[in-house]
């Protein structure tokens, strides 16, 4: 399993497209951070919100995970994977587990740049730089950052084809969860945004307030669960079909 | 024990069978044509041999092993599928890189096979800018990299100028020199007549010719009259 990870890990920073949508996650991050100290943080309001702003470019790791997955199919690149370890249980398992790596790496990285650059700008404003509270939603982010990617990688292995995971994927999380919660009071916090606030524990847009939040373990449990599901979904379909 | 041994594998996709009750064995020490037109189930048999298609039943074996239960199935069978395989993002020497660490194999063999394939000046360019004859030498380079003692190769001449395809010749030929299986399934009847030991022939997935090359005589007469018949 080792072997199969480290695998991975060489495919996905041999490309340029990986280094891309890392660099512009993190800087989204931060671009974050600075919206929220100079547009929206009030004098004695959260600080720890502008901290949490460490994982706001999820949806970028997400879509690189997209690639880890359902680029090989798009480059047939599948077939030398399973040519080499036939046994596909193996190869989808590894695939999620640097999918989570490199999610984590990323979320790392994002953690440092923003946390930094929220520590200079809250400074510079006059807002207090530091509460107990800060390393713990950047932890929190770190593991989002993990999850969101482990979710992206589930996604292209199950729907496969780069384009539809990536469409799907805007579309579900630019319209379709804002849908659900317009017309299902209450919904809002189970579903995967929800719960993926509910892990750093706060909304940026206000997303879950129907009912309020899930605890914070509530919503790495949830979102870790959405991405399981579609795992063992893409796991189940895999590991029978013909790959021609 | 023959080097591939394909049983009564049978496909079919909807209505189609594509493979139908087909049996043969490759040997050791020779290199094995296998021809038959377009849409003759010479890739799905292939694909059947390496585990990537499940057969509807029968059996293929590779040292009388399924190939799905070879504990290291690179050190022993080499497969190049399709030439346009690869992230166009990636350079040669990533993508091998990437196979050596997933079979566990020394990093250092990409090198090695680069230079097997004389593509060594082009191992840190990325692939999206490689020539189809360049991408079916990373193609054999990939298959080479467990020193495998059986090679599966599907058209491997498409692409390949003639210098290449004088030189695939070559390698082919030292290869079964040497004692590996090759199984080369190929449209290109003259270069099949000149390189091969034995000749399969297959149509709308049925076998129609196993046989040795010293016993044809006319190999484009026979297989035109096989596969028109």
């Amino acid at each position: 399993m080792m072997n199969l990870i480290r695998a991975e890990l060489l495919k996905a920073r041999a490309t340029r497209s990986f280094w891309a949508l890392a660099a512009i996650a993190v800087a989204y991050c931060l671009g974050w951070a600075a919206t929220e100290v100079f547009a929206f943080l009030q004098p004695g309001g959260h600080i720890e919100d502008t901290y949490g702003m460490a994982q706001q470019g999820n949806v970028f790791v997400m879509v690189l995970a997209i690639h880890m997955t359902a680029g090989e199919y798009r480059h047939k690149t599948i077939t030398w994977a399973y040519l080499v370890t036939p046994r596909r249980g193996h190869v989808i398992t590894a695939k999620l587990l640097s999918a989570a790596l490199v999610g984590a790496l990323i979320g790392v990285a994002a953690a440092v740049v923003t946390g930094g650059g929220a520590a200079i700008m809250l400074s510079a404003t006059g807002h207090p730089v530091f509460t107990s509270g800060v390393p713990g939603v950047l932890l929190a982010s770190v593991l989002a950052m993990a999850l969101w990617a482990v979710f992206g990688a589930s996604l292209g292995l199950l729907i496969r084809n780069l384009s539809a995971a990536t469409t799907v994927a805007f579309l579900w999380f630019a319209y379709i969860e804002w849908m659900l919660m317009t017309f299902v009071p209450g919904i809002a916090r189970w579903l995967p945004t929800g719960a993926s606030e509910a892990i750093v524990g706060f909304s940026r847009t206000g997303f879950p307030t129907a009912g309020g939040m899930l605890p914070m373990w509530g919503g790495a449990l949830l979102f870790l669960g959405y991405a399981l599901v579609a795992a063992s979904a893409a796991r189940v379909v895999s590991v029978n079909r013909d790959v021609t | 024990m023959s080097a591939i041994t394909v049983s009564h594998l049978h496909k079919a996709y909807g209505q189609v069978h594509a493979v139908d009750d087909l049996s043969f064995t490759v040997e050791r020490g020779q290199i094995t044509g296998f021809l038959g037109p377009n849409g003759a189930g010479k890739t799905t048999t292939l694909r059947m041999i390496l585990g990537l298609v499940k057969p509807d039943s029968g059996s293929a074996a590779v040292d009388g092993v399924r190939y799905v239960d070879l504990a290291n199935p690179v050190t022993k069978v080499g497969a190049v599928l399709e030439a346009t395989s690869f992230h166009p993002g990636r350079t040669a020497n990533a993508h091998l890189v990437a196979l050596c660490a997933a079979s566990g194999l020394p990093l250092s063999r990409a090198g090695q096979v680069l230079r097997e394939v004389g593509l060594e000046q082009a191992s840190h360019r990325r692939v999206g800018a490689f020539s189809l004859g360049m991408r079916q030498r990373l193609a054999l380079a990939s298959a080479l990299l467990g020193d495998p003692s059986v090679l599966i190769l599907d058209e491997p001449a498409n692409g390949l100028d003639p210098e290449g395809i004088h030189w695939l010749r070559g390698f082919v030929t030292a290869l079964a020199a040497g004692g590996c299986a090759v199984l080369i399934s190929s449209h290109v009847l003259s270069e099949v007549a000149v390189t091969a030991d034995r000749v399969i022939i297959v149509n709308h997935g049925r076998l129609l010719a196993d046989t040795a090359m010293s016993d044809v005589v006319d190999l484009e007469g026979t297989y035109l009259e096989l596969v028109t018949r």
